[in-house]
């Protein structure tokens, strides 16, 4: 197994920073996939965290990219690793940073290397090491981190820009542990918290319905009543943290709802996407 | 048309109905007087207005007054209308869009009350977004009456609170209680604390340009409970300008002047009982 | 007594070119040493005013000395006292005020420079009380009024003059240092040879050591103005203290001059400006000493530090123990630098080419000293306050061989910080009983007077040091003759390797 990556813009590590960043927020430990042409950051936790699966290219990230995956057949590489480690590997990038290599190596462990170049206060160049280590996962774990499948939604909303989201539902989450999130075929979405206290509820409206073609033959139904609101009730907290990422300008968040089973956010920003499968509490 | 006369019809059953087109109007006064140890307040309604009161073990009580003018549309339909409800959901609800100040587009509140045992509705909106909330009211219980007249006032200091600030923000919470002193000799206005660390005072000289008007008769040294009268640098922290006086009995009010984003004044007020021994064991 | 120390906010033109600003200097001093200990401990000397600080492991120490060029008015005794002799100079008043009460009064050091004017320090000795007053803005005047302890002086033992490895950085030259590990992180590592400078951070053998990330910043001997190392070493010590040690000397934009000689070995930091100003600061070093009573002591689970530790953790058993000794010796023959080897992980396994870095968890490049196998936690202990000032009884005992030049002339070396110290530790043999016996009681506050029989029993000078800490704040640059009155052998060898680094001591007075 090899794998080595090599950018000299500091954006992309930023970006990446960004990228892991958002991981952190959901989860201490994920898998790390890495194929020729992607790398994915997969969480696969139905009960507490959820689901979390991350996509990006790495020609968006790296100007230099190469790995040979564990045999010719199975091309792929699967590490589990704290994207929080990560991020604190990288931070030291921002320092203007003038390369930033990853590489998969063996120390005592397996290792990500992040080796980073720096210029130093005099203009020299001072070089930082961070060695963050790795589970590398065998094959047969392989299968339970694949992509998941998208089932048949009731329905799928844009959500609100991310910014009035993220301060609406920091505001709900003092107000209760869990929201009723819902939409409607008309286009609107409501956040609901009910307590013994008080009732709030948070309505947008005019919002793109999405009609997600996933595939499968049965065509979206007409005869949906369009004010019908679809919901599934959540823990604020996990919304919050989807939500609190830090990548900050996603051009869509795409929220799938399946009446009381599923909540499933899309995020996608041009050179990444991440899915977030949300935990439903039932009651 | 049906839709204005349904909201007519449900307008009309409500005892109350206040309109703003700022909600940070309202909530930034009402921040004023919210601490986490005194959540439950009582909202009085008459025709002047709101006045808003927390208090706080029975010696220290905070008053907001949210006169009519403050409010677009202000309807009331009996007179003296009551109820206590959790400041701290209200404030929430009222923050539901983000508490960011100054600058973008508020958003507009409405607030009906329907009489007792009804919660109070509160309608917000933002470019387009509503927002619905419903919160439990309680029974009113009976305010103190710390028989505050102006009559019996020995000393009395107008500052700019800014400078008071500082101060409370920097008191040694170590310390049980605040001391203030009043005279109208040096060192004219003296807070002190006594501390774990020692004693630490601030002097404030009369001729200061941070005090405007300076009309004390007698020295006087009084003592509060640190931990209650603290929450009031709120207070400070929104207003421009502070009244402090104390009266015969050594009871103080401070009076903080809060400017609004459009240009009103409004007032919100604290009497505190002074903390002595005797005092004590009445109250308790 | 009273003394007066006025500071003023006036701009002050630094002999090294920035304009600073007094109040906010000397606040950020009480902010760095408010990182080290929990106690400030004032001196007014005629030198100028003294703050030390002391952590409460003693494993730092830290002095600044702000002349009386540094203040606009400056008397260290009151105008009364003025017939007083030279030599009382040295029993002058001392005392010592908790950090977080002073930190109050320098709250937001930046935001000093804007509101206040003038600050007067002072002394009421019949309240016993330290005064600070700020005049402020407005005419507000702020008072701050101490309760202080009256305490002895706090000295450090070092040897910082004959240091074979000295390195001179500009104030932001390691700034990065401060930013770039993990807030959380404790101690860091110091490598150096004549071609690089390394810190990394140091990784203690926990139960996943596999999931602690390693980090190494490597810099050029070029990037400093003075690079010389006549012992290719390194030495393991707190992060927390060196990142105030950084902080203030960027703010003070003094060159930071960096003294040390070995591991186990405390590192000294001090920067200077001429008349007004100077810092010196002493951090332990984590020790390597080969103590063999305390790896009979503390066997079982932290013996094999030295080992990267991944795979054999979960079961600590001597043999590995063994294996993690042989292959820290051999790594030490081999200078350590840059060729070790640590364990593989069965497991996994990797072609030679997924870039193999010689870098590595933390194997001591000890010199000829067997591996440690003391306490093993790196983390400096924490210990009261007497039993820290229990001194080994061979410094009583025989105090001639500390200037004996093994390994260093101590005498000549130790800098002018320790001249009290000295004068103490070298006084009159008859008195070192009873001196040691009033450094057993660290506070001496105003008329506790004598101390009781009981006091002294608790405390005989043949007490050994505590061992968890000496490899902390013992150094271990002495050797000298076992003390006559040894009463536990065990000790003898770590003592005889060891030396304070932080003392209270006591004045001969009266």
């Amino acid at each position: 197994m090899k794998f080595r990556a090599k950018t000299e813009e500091i954006s992309n590590i930023e970006q990446l920073i960004r990228v892991c960043g958002s991981i952190g927020k959901m989860t201490q430990l994920c898998v790390l996939r890495i194929s020729e042409q992607n790398m994915f950051f997969i969480l696969n936790d139905k009960v507490v965290h959820g689901g979390v699966w991350c996509q990006m290219n790495p020609d968006n990230f790296f100007e230099e990219y190469r790995m040979e995956g564990l045999s010719e057949e199975s091309n792929e590489i699967y590490l589990e690793v704290s994207p929080d480690e990560i991020v604190q590997a990288l931070k030291t990038g921002t320092y203007a940073a003038k390369t930033l290599k990853v590489k998969l190596t063996k120390k005592s462990s397996p290792c990500l290397t992040f080796e980073i170049e720096l210029p130093s206060q005099s203009g020299r160049i001072q070089t930082f090491i961070h060695d963050v280590p790795v589970n590398v996962l065998p094959k047969r774990l392989w299968s339970d981190y694949k992509e998941p499948l998208v089932p048949q939604f009731d329905i799928s909303v844009a959500m609100p820009p991310l910014k009035s989201l993220k301060s609406v539902t920091e505001r709900l989450k003092n107000l209760g542990s869990y929201m009723e999130l819902s939409a409607n075929h008309n286009g609107d979405m409501r956040m609901r918290v009910e307590t013994e206290q008080a009732t709030v509820s948070v309505n947008f409206k005019d919002l793109e319905i999405v009609h997600v073609d996933n595939g499968s033959s049965q065509s979206q139904p007409q005869n949906r009543m369009m004010g019908r609101f679809y919901g599934a009730k959540v823990d604020i907290k996990n919304l919050l943290m989807f939500l609190s990422g830090q990548l900050v300008n996603p051009s869509r968040i795409i929220c799938n709802i399946m009446e009381n089973r599923a909540i499933h956010c899309f995020l996608i920003q041009e050179d990444v996407s991440i899915q977030y499968c949300m935990p439903v509490i039932n009651n | 048309m049906t839709l204005s006369t349904q909201q007519r019809d449900q307008d009309s059953q409500y005892v109350l109905i206040a309109k703003l087109d700022n909600v940070r109007n309202v909530s930034t006064i009402l921040k004023a007087i919210h601490s986490k140890d005194r959540e439950i307040a009582t909202v009085f309604a008459s025709e002047n207005g709101l006045k808003v009161t927390v208090e706080t073990a029975k010696c220290i009580q905070a008053n907001a007054f949210l006169q009519s003018e403050v409010f677009q549309e202000y309807r009331l339909k009996e007179n003296n209308i009551s109820f206590q409800i959790n400041l701290t959901i209200l404030m929430e609800c009222l923050n539901i869009f983000g508490s960011n100040t100054a600058g973008g587009a508020a958003p507009a509140l409405k607030m009906c009350y329907g009489g007792y045992g009804t919660p109070l509705m509160l309608l917000l909106e933002e470019l387009g977004v509503v927002t619905d909330c419903s919160i439990k009211t309680l029974e009113p219980d009976e305010t103190l009456d710390f028989n505050f007249c102006s009559a019996n006032v020995v000393n009395k200091i107008i500052m700019k609170s800014e400078c008071l600030t500082d101060a409370f923000q920097e008191l040694d919470m170590t310390s049980e209680v605040l001391e203030i002193l009043m005279s109208p000799d040096k060192p004219y206005l003296r807070l002190s604390t006594f501390g774990h660390c020692g004693t630490t005072f601030s002097d404030f000289p009369k001729e200061s340009d941070m005090v405007e008007s300076f009309q004390c008769t007698t020295t006087q040294t009084n003592r509060y409970k640190l931990s209650l009268i603290k929450p009031s640098v709120k207070a400070l922290s929104v207003s421009s300008k502070v009244s402090m006086r104390t009266d015969h009995r050594g009871f103080l009010s401070l009076q903080y002047m809060i400017r609004n984003e459009d240009g009103q004044v409004c007032f919100v007020e604290y009497y505190c009982a002074p903390d002595e021994e005797a005092e004590d064991e009445d109250y308790d | 007594m009273k003394y007066v120390i006025l500071l003023d906010c006036k701009k002050f033109r630094w002999p090294a070119v920035s304009l600073l600003v007094i109040i906010e200097v000397f606040g950020k001093t009480v902010h760095a040493l408010s990182r080290f200990g929990d106690d400030i401990y004032l001196e007014p000397l005629e030198k100028g005013l003294a703050l030390k600080t002391v952590n409460s492991s003693r494993s730092a120490f830290a002095y600044v000395l702000f002349s009386p060029a540094f203040f606009i008015k400056y008397q260290s005794r009151s105008p009364g006292d003025g017939l007083a002799s030279g030599d009382d100079e040295e029993e002058s008043f001392r005392c010592r005020i908790t950090a977080k009460s002073c930190l109050r009064i320098f709250k937001s050091p930046t935001n000093l420079e804007k509101n206040v004017d003038r600050c007067l320090i002072s002394l009421d000795a019949q309240e016993c009380r330290l005064i600070f007053q700020l005049n402020c803005r407005h005419g507000i005047t702020k008072t701050f009024s101490l309760t202080y302890q009256e305490t002895e002086t706090l000295q450090a033992v070092f040897a910082k003059e004959l240091s074979p490895n000295h390195i001179i950085a500009d104030s932001r030259a390691l700034g990065i240092v401060s930013t770039s590990f993990k807030p959380q992180q404790e101690e860091v590592t110091m490598t150096v040879n004549p071609t690089e400078l390394s810190f990394r951070n140091y990784v203690e053998d926990e139960a996943e050591p596999g999931r602690v990330t390693h980090s190494e910043l490597k810099l050029p001997p070029q990037e400093f103005s003075e690079y010389r190392i006549g012992v290719d070493t390194e030495v393991t010590f707190c992060l927390k203290e060196f990142k105030a040690i950084l902080s203030l000397s960027d703010t003070v934009r003094l060159p930071l001059n960096i003294r040390f000689e070995t591991t186990g070995k405390p590192i000294v930091f001090s920067f200077e400006s001429e008349g007004s100003l100077e810092g010196t600061f002493v951090l332990a070093t984590l020790a390597d000493i080969g103590a063999s009573q305390s790896s009979q002591q503390t066997q079982p689970s932290t013996s094999h530090r030295n080992i990267s530790g991944r795979s054999h953790t979960t079961k600590p058993s001597a043999s590995s123990a063994t294996t993690g000794r042989k292959r820290s010796s051999k790594n030490a023959d081999r200078e350590g630098q840059g060729e070790r080897s640590r364990p593989i992980k069965e497991d996994v396994e990797f072609p030679d080419e997924t870039g193999w870095h010689p870098h590595g968890p933390q194997e001591k490049g000890n010199n000829d000293q067997p591996p440690r196998t003391s306490a093993g936690s790196p983390v400096f202990p924490v210990n009261s306050f007497t039993d820290k000032l229990r001194l080994p009884p061979q410094d009583m005992s025989a105090p001639q061989d500390i200037s004996t030049p093994q390994g260093n002339g101590v005498k000549e070396a130790v800098s002018e910080v320790n001249s009290t110290f000295l004068a103490n530790f070298m006084g009159d043999a008859d008195q070192e009983a009873e001196e040691h016996r009033l450094r057993t009681s660290p506070i001496r506050d105003k008329g506790s007077g004598a101390e009781s029989d009981d006091d002294d029993f608790d405390f005989v000078p043949n007490t050994p040091p505590s061992k968890k800490f000496k490899s902390m704040f013992f150094g271990s640059t002495q050797s000298q003759a076992a003390g006559s009155s040894r009463d536990v052998e065990e000790n003898a060898a770590e003592l005889s390797k060891s030396r304070v680094l932080a003392v209270d001591s006591d004045d001969d007075d009266d």
